[in-house]
This record gives structure tokens, C-alpha cells and sequence, in this order.
């Protein structure tokens, strides 16, 4: 059931994929971190063919995406786009209500299933005592549930996220991380674009590291975290070392300029 | 106020101002004669003037500003632009440019065939906006200045033809650039009409996808549309109501930018309810213009598409201005 991409290239003349092998296998949280431009956005709208592929292959379950339709796409895999759009006056019910516009008809006609769906989605996500309210009145944090709540009522196994956590504040980016967590214990394959390698190497089980459109390395955090790839990839010198709290890895740069005495 | 009742007042109001418009002009007609010729009641009628002239031209007017508006709120929504309109796709500047060049260098066409000249203008003016489109996946701000650049080139040779030709040439076609109902009737009407009241159905049809597409292309892909083609669809249905409009009733750029906005002001954005509201808002707006036009100066007539503008604007910008949060991107 996971999802593989073989020698992959793609993408836009500036930033493009080139010959990205990589394995997603099913039940995992995924995060694909690198420097900005790296391609890892780039990957996620490969994988939805928001992007065409122009080499290699890339299956679910060792189907080829290419087969699927669009609509049957939609079904397997959910994404939140790096900036979402909420269209004026638009109400938190409504927004997740087109979570099911994949398994309805064209007309999107709507189905008491769809609507126990939307209803769960509401509830499972922590919001649904804000389903009347505009979403245009709401914080960032609580904007971005919406947006995840749309993908929960996708009712998709997969859900593919790019920057969840990116323009929101520390408590709503750990509150948009846990609630991903908790999805991933539901069940739900989640592969996000994370910038924070601390965060990253604290929530997610896989990691795959990329640089200049290529993938220098996957696996699980403590194997791809080290002080020499950051350097390679970031062009950083830090230290790695145990999280106090989580004991998962956490990186902290050395400077010129302070006292790093510590930790030399 | 629920949506459904608001939709089903518009829809009184443009019965109300349908029926005024039929009771105004050079020959002032009284309501009660109105209805005795409409619904061949007893009593006094006015079978020329309503039945010949006036009913045809406000069914005209109705029909031609419903659809302007409807062509409106799909390129607004598939832009995700507040700004478009059928005049930012080069609908309008195409439209003239088509008439004027058939008028002359066809000097001898029957003026029955400048509408076709004009839909074929259109056409290709909306075509090669929406190739440009297509071709690079430019942003809907740059699309929307690559139209007004395109509008304003059409526009300069217009304007360019207008003075170099010799005057009588160009008087025709001069008055129906203005959007004007003057002289036009049931044989407009049987023309169009059939094609108008499919593409509405049609429209009406697409009203889901349409919301769908207002998410973004990134979100709907996601979601399982096909964008391109589904924004194909919706373009080419845009550019063929605007198209038929103009034909008919010459250049109306108004409509199609302000009905959609009066619309969201009242049901939301949603096309189910704002596609309906917008139509019929589109045909209040023209239908009423068109009436007002004739009662100004009798018996000159003062175009619909001047007085579309001169009245709708303030209440335009009224209405922006109390709903801000309509105007951010």
C-alpha cells in the first residue's frame, strides 16, 4: 500500500525534481524538510499532478497514479495547499462540506453519508462548535483546522500537507502538529513539508531530506539527522543532540559571534 | 433575509420593472392597458406599440443583461478576480472591432450581419486572451492586464478607424457600440433566445464546479477537478453569452462587472444562489436602463449601456464601499 516514486523528474524550469526515488510506506508521518527551493513543495504537486511528471513512475499500492482519474485521486489522497483559499463569507460548515465534492457527483449533490462525514470531520478536528462561523473571522490556527477538517472529510488514507505549520504562531504550529499526530494514530498517512527540523524529527516517524531537487537522504530522524548533512545541506555547523523533553533530535547552530564554549 | 426569498424579489422586481418598462416611453401606456394587451383582456389595448415594439425589446433587454451578469460571475470566479468582467477578456473592444472592419470593408453588408461580425469579433478577441492564458499558466492579475493591454490596442484601432473614415460609414456601427436596444425587436429576439436559455441551463448546471474552482486551482485539483478543462468549459460558455449579448445590444461593459458584485453583496458567493441573483439582477439593471433611456428626452432615446453606467456606478461603489471585505483579494 505505499507510495513510491521511481526516478522521478519534474518541475518548473528553476526548481525541478530530478530522479527522485522514494518510499512512503502506509501508516507512517512523513516529513520532507530541506532548504528553501529544494523541491520538496515541488514533490507534493508531482504526487497530485498539479505538476506533470516528465519521467519516471510513481504508484500507489503499486498502481500507477497516472491511471487513476483525478476524482479517484482525490479519494486516495487529501492535500492542503501552502496557502489555502477561503472565498469571503464562506462558513466553516460550507468550506468542509467541499471535503466530499470527490465523492459526489457532479452536480454535488450530497448524501446523508457526506454529511455524517462533514459532521465527524467537525468534531474530530476540535471545531465544531464554530461550524456557522465565518471563516474569513477566524485566527490562523483555527483557519488552518478548517483547512485540515476539509481533508479529514476527504475521507482520503492519505493526507499530503505543504507548510501546515509555516505561517502560524509556536502554540498554534505544536496544536496543528499534534492534531496531525493524532490523524496519523487514527489511521491517516500524513506527508508534510516541515521547515523546523526539531519539530520534524519530534512528530514525524520518516524523515526524507532534500537538496537542489534531489533526495540526500530518508529514513528515521535519528539516522538522517546528523551534524555533517546539515552541513552539506543546510551549509550550516550545529549541534545535534537529544531533545531534553522528547529525547528526539534537536539542532542548534553554532555562531561566530556568541559563546558556544559549551559546546565545543 | 433568506437567500431563496431574496432570489425569489428579484425576481418580482424584474416582473415589476418589465411591465414599467412596457408602459413608458414617447407614447406614455396605462398599466391597466398594459395587461388588457397582454393578457388580450377587455377593455383598451395597445397592440402596436406593447406587442410590436416594447415587449420584444424588454424581453430583449432582460435577456441580454442576464447574461452579461452571468458571463460576469463565471470570469470572476475563474479568474478569482474581483476586477474581471466579459470587458476584460477583449469581449467588448473584440466585439467593435469586429463590426467596424465589416462595416468597411463590406460597405454593402446588411446591417443584419453586423451581430455575427461582432461575435466573431468577440470570439477571437476572448480566444487569444484566454491562449495566452493557457499557454504559460500566467497569474489572473497578469491575464487581466495582458486583457486591458489587448482592450486598449482594439480600442486605439477603433478609435483610429473612426476618424480616418469618412463619417457615414461609421454612424451605424457608432450608435451600436454605445449598447443601445434602438430598432431592436422580435427578430433579435427569435434569434437568440433559444441559444441564451441553454447556455443559462447550462450554467446553472455548472454551478458546483464553479464553486469548486473558486478554491484555487491548487485546492480543487486536490479535490478532484479537472481544472483546465473544467476552466475551458467555463470560459467558452462565458465568452458565447457575453458574445450573443453584444450582438444583439452592442457594447454593455458594465453589466458584467457590477451584477455579479450587487449579487455576492446580497446571497454570498455561492452559485447556486449568486447565479440566479446575478441574472437576474443583470436583466433588472439593463431592462430598467433601457425604459429610463426613452423617457429622458422623447423622442430621442439615450442608450441603455450609458445609462447602465450612470446609474449603476453609485450604487456600484456604494455598495463596495459599505462591503469592503468583498474588495480584498
Amino acid at each position: 500500500m505505499s507510495l513510491s516514486l521511481s526516478a522521478v523528474s519534474a518541475g518548473y524550469n528553476r526548481f525541478r525534481l530530478r530522479d527522485v526515488s522514494l518510499d512512503i510506506p502506509p501508516g507512517s508521518f512523513t516529513a520532507l524538510i530541506g532548504p528553501n527551493g529544494c523541491g520538496k513543495s515541488t514533490l507534493l504537486k508531482v504526487i497530485l499532478q498539479l505538476l506533470r511528471l516528465d519521467q519516471g513512475r510513481i504508484t500507489l499500492a503499486g498502481q500507477s497514479l497516472a491511471g487513476l482519474g483525478p476524482r479517484q485521486l482525490a479519494r486516495e489522497l487529501a492535500y492542503l495547499p501552502q496557502h489555502p483559499v477561503a472565498p469571503a463569507g464562506i462558513t466553516v460548515e460550507e468550506l468542509v462540506g467541499y471535503g466530499r465534492a470527490p465523492h459526489q457527483n457532479f452536480l454535488g449533490r450530497r448524501r446523508s453519508a457526506d454529511q455524517r462525514l462533514i459532521n465527524h470531520a467537525l468534531e474530530r478536528v476540535g471545531i465544531a462548535d464554530l461550524r456557522k462561523e465565518p471563516v474569513e473571522q477566524l485566527s490562523g490556527g483555527q483557519r488552518q483546522r478548517v483547512f485540515i477538517a476539509l481533508c479529514v472529510a476527504q475521507d482520503a488514507p492519505w493526507i499530503l500537507l505543504d507548510e501546515p505549520t509555516s505561517f502560524l504562531d509556536l502554540k498554534h504550529q505544536y496544536e496543528t502538529l499534534d492534531l496531525l499526530a493524532e490523524l496519523n494514530r487514527d489511521g491517516k498517512t500524513c506527508v508534510a513539508v516541515l521547515h523546523d527540523i526539531g519539530q520534524a524529527a519530534r512528530y514525524a516517524d520518516r524523515l526524507v531530506m532534500m537538496q537542489s531537487g534531489q533526495v540526500v537522504a530518508q529514513g528515521r530522524p535519528e539516522a538522517v539527522i546528523t551534524p555533517e548533512r546539515l552541513h552539506a545541506v543546510y551549509g550550516v555547523d550545529a549541534h545535534v543532540y537529544a531533545d531534553p523533553v522528547t529525547g528526539t533530535r534537536a539542532v542548534s547552530l553554532k555562531s561566530n559571534r556568541v559563546d558556544d564554549k559549551t559546546y565545543t | 433575509m433568506r437567500p431563496g426569498t431574496l432570489i425569489a424579489l428579484l425576481g418580482l422586481a424584474l416582473a415589476a420593472t418589465l411591465c414599467w418598462s412596457l408602459m413608458v416611453g414617447a407614447v406614455p401606456v396605462r398599466i391597466g392597458v398594459v395587461l388588457n394587451t397582454l393578457f388580450g383582456l377587455d377593455g383598451p389595448r395597445q397592440d402596436f406599440i406593447i406587442t410590436r415594439s416594447r415587449l420584444p425589446r424588454g424581453l430583449l433587454a432582460a435577456l441580454t443583461g442576464g447574461a452579461l451578469a452571468l458571463s460576469g460571475a463565471i470570469i470572476q470566479t475563474i479568474l478569482r478576480n474581483d476586477l474581471a468582467s466579459p470587458k476584460i477578456i477583449g469581449i467588448n473592444a473584440g466585439a467593435a472591432l469586429g463590426v467596424l472592419t465589416a462595416s468597411l470593408l463590406l460597405p454593402k453588408l446588411s446591417a443584419s450581419y453586423l451581430p455575427l461580425a461582432a461575435a466573431v469579433g468577440a470570439a477571437l478577441a476572448a480566444g487569444l486572451v484566454f491562449l495566452l492564458f493557457e499557454l504559460r499558466a500566467v497569474s489572473s492579475a497578469r491575464l487581466i492586464l495582458i486583457g486591458v493591454a489587448l482592450g486598449l490596442f482594439f480600442e486605439a484601432i477603433v478609435d483610429f478607424l473612426l476618424i480616418t473614415v469618412p463619417g457615414a460609414a461609421v454612424s451605424g456601427p457608432l450608435i451600436w457600440l454605445t449598447g443601445s436596444l434602438w430598432e431592436r425587436g422580435w427578430p433579435e429576439l427569435s434569434l437568440i433566445w433559444l441559444p441564451l436559455t441553454v447556455l443559462f441551463a447550462i450554467t446553472g448546471l455548472l454551478s458546483y464546479r464553479l464553486d469548486l474552482l473558486r478554491l484555487g486551482r491548487a485546492q480543487a485539483v486536490g479535490l478532484g477537478v479537472r481544472v483546465r478543462r473544467e476552466r475551458l468549459v467555463l470560459l467558452t460558455l462565458a465568452t458565447m453569452l457575453a458574445a450573443l449579448s453584444v450582438s444583439v445590444v452592442g457594447v454593455m461593459g458594465f453589466v458584467g462587472l457590477m451584477a455579479p458584485h450587487l449579487a455576492r453583496a446580497l446571497v454570498g458567493w455561492r452559485h447556486r444562489l449568486l447565479l440566479p441573483a446575478a441574472g437576474l439582477i443583470g436583466a433588472i439593471l439593463v431592462t430598467f436602463a433601457d425604459a429610463t433611456g426613452r423617457i429622458i428626452a422623447p423622442p430621442a432615446e439615450i442608450s441603455a449601456g450609458i445609462l447602465t453606467a450612470f446609474i449603476g456606478a453609485p450604487f456600484f461603489i456604494v455598495i463596495l464601499w459599505r462591503n469592503r471585505r468583498e474588495v480584498q483579494p
